[in-house]
């Protein structure tokens, strides 16, 4: 891997999916998915802070069963950690299940979102409900370093921000979106997860060019692309995990696959309700067709 | 502690369309409880002001349903037509979105238990009939995971 590389020492994975127990048929086809990314909170059952750390986090075996059986590289992708909350410091609790989540799978990387999903109430914290923007300025970009760096040392494992979608704006950021992905990977040795469809919202609800997102980017801070499909919510396109990626994502893959020299990983997300619309074969052709273009840029992978 | 309220204001608004509403129709009043400086009592306003913020609210409420649809699939369906109903007095009864599902479903199974007038007009049902079948459907769908 040339230059500086946000996930030293990491092999090249290849071709991935966010995975869930019905898509297990999938992984019964040779050649179709060459890593799998686990959102480990779906996976266990969180019993809250009060609950003592030891019992907090317990299998849900039915889920964990599965990545027993799989045998493929795993990389993490996790919902809980809240990168840009203000609360006065993350959940130790939750940091530490990191790390032995991490260290049981050997994951390749840890990822988190750039958003927060935990605030402060004056009592402590508590959900916020949902995934929330926050402003791109130097306050929110030290909490999340902060918080990249703990996580690295705590797991002795890369870590990956992901670029979030979001439904609104503000007219008076510190930075723009590029330059704070840009400075956050600088300030804390980490890496990006570029979320194509997360990207791809924001060009259609905010009316700019993915591409030229791509040319502001630091793309040799890549280490993993995810694609996905989305859906209309209240005349905006939301990251819905919803079916086939639209065209336009591919076409950023597209552009994408050439300049990112240190790029792992493609993966596919798609939430396992829409499997009867799509069918194990609209799962199936995606998949081959991040595959087809892979090999296209890159090589190396097959079959 | 200025970032910390803004946080909160904002995850307050993707809760509450009647706050977005506030927030657009006064906002000094509406934003009166949260400590805020002027630049982040300037943001809310604005992004309160914006179509996303609808959108961010829908989400809000579809996420919460979700859990709920996930593990009482049945139970929810039974409650046409007085689901919404239902649904906006559990949200005032429980304004913190519990995203465990597991969690929330059960807390929304206990509201159903605590407040069984709810239930009389929902599905032609005893209210009992309809807290054991919850009950029953709840503890299946967890054992399924298992």
């Amino acid at each position: 891997m040339p230059g500086r590389d946000p996930a030293a020492g990491a092999p090249v994975l290849g071709i991935g999916l966010m995975v869930a127990p019905a898509f297990e048929p999938l992984l019964a086809v040779e050649g179709l998915v060459d890593h799998l990314a686990v959102t480990p909170d779906r996976f266990w059952e969180d019993r809250g802070r009060s609950v003592p750390a030891e019992a907090r986090f317990v299998d849900i075996p039915a889920w964990v069963a599965l990545l027993q059986r799989a045998g493929r590289p795993q990389v993490t992708h996790h919902i809980g950690l809240s990168m840009a909350s203000a609360i006065c410091a993350p959940d130790p609790a939750y940091v530490r299940q990191m790390g032995c989540w991490a260290n049981r799978w050997n994951a390749h990387w840890i990822s988190e979102h750039l958003a927060f999903v935990a605030i402060d109430t004056g009592d402590g914290p508590a959900a916020a409900g949902l995934a929330l923007t926050a402003p791109f300025d130097r306050e929110v970009l030290d909490l999340v370093v902060d918080r990249a760096r703990m996580v690295m040392a705590a797991t002795g494992r890369p870590f990956l921000l992901e670029n979030s979608s979001y439904f609104i704006t503000f007219d008076d950021n510190e930075m723009d979106e590029p330059e704070f992905l840009n400075r956050f990977c600088e300030e804390a040795s980490a890496g990006l997860l570029l979320d194509l469809h997360n990207l791809y919202c924001n060009t259609v609800n905010f009316g700019f060019s993915g591409h030229r997102f791509l040319d502001r980017l630091e793309l040799d801070r890549v280490v993993e692309v995810h694609v996905a499909g989305g859906a209309d919510l209240a005349g905006f396109w939301s990251d819905a995990h919803a079916g086939q990626p639209p065209e336009p994502v591919w076409d950023l893959l597209d552009d994408l696959l050439p300049r990112a020299p240190n790029l792992r990983a493609v993966t596919f997300e798609m939430h396992e309700s829409w499997l009867p619309r799509t069918g194990f074969e609209g799962v199936a052709e995606t998949l081959a067709r991040a595959r087809s273009m892979w090999n296209r840029h890159r090589g190396g992978i097959g079959p | 502690m200025s970032l910390a309220a803004f946080q909160r204001a904002l995850a307050d608004l993707a809760a509450s369309p009647e706050l977005v509403s506030a927030v657009r129709r006064n906002p000094e009043a509406a934003l009166r409880a949260y400590d805020l400086d002027e630049r982040e009592r300037r943001r809310l306003i604005h992004v309160a002001g914006q179509t996303g913020m609808e959108a961010q609210c829908t989400l809000y409420r579809v996420t919460r349903l979700a859990s709920l649809t996930a593990l009482l699939p049945e139970t929810m369906q039974s409650l046409q037509p007085e689901l919404r109903p239902i649904v906006d007095a559990y949200w005032k009864a429980e304004a913190v979105h519990d995203v465990r599902f597991a969690a929330e479903a059960r807390r929304f199974l206990g509201f159903l238990e605590q407040n069984p007038h709810l239930l009389a007009k929902a599905s032609g049902k005893s209210p009992s009939a309809v807290l054991s079948r919850a009950r029953r459907e709840l503890a299946a769908n967890l054992r399924a995971r298992v």
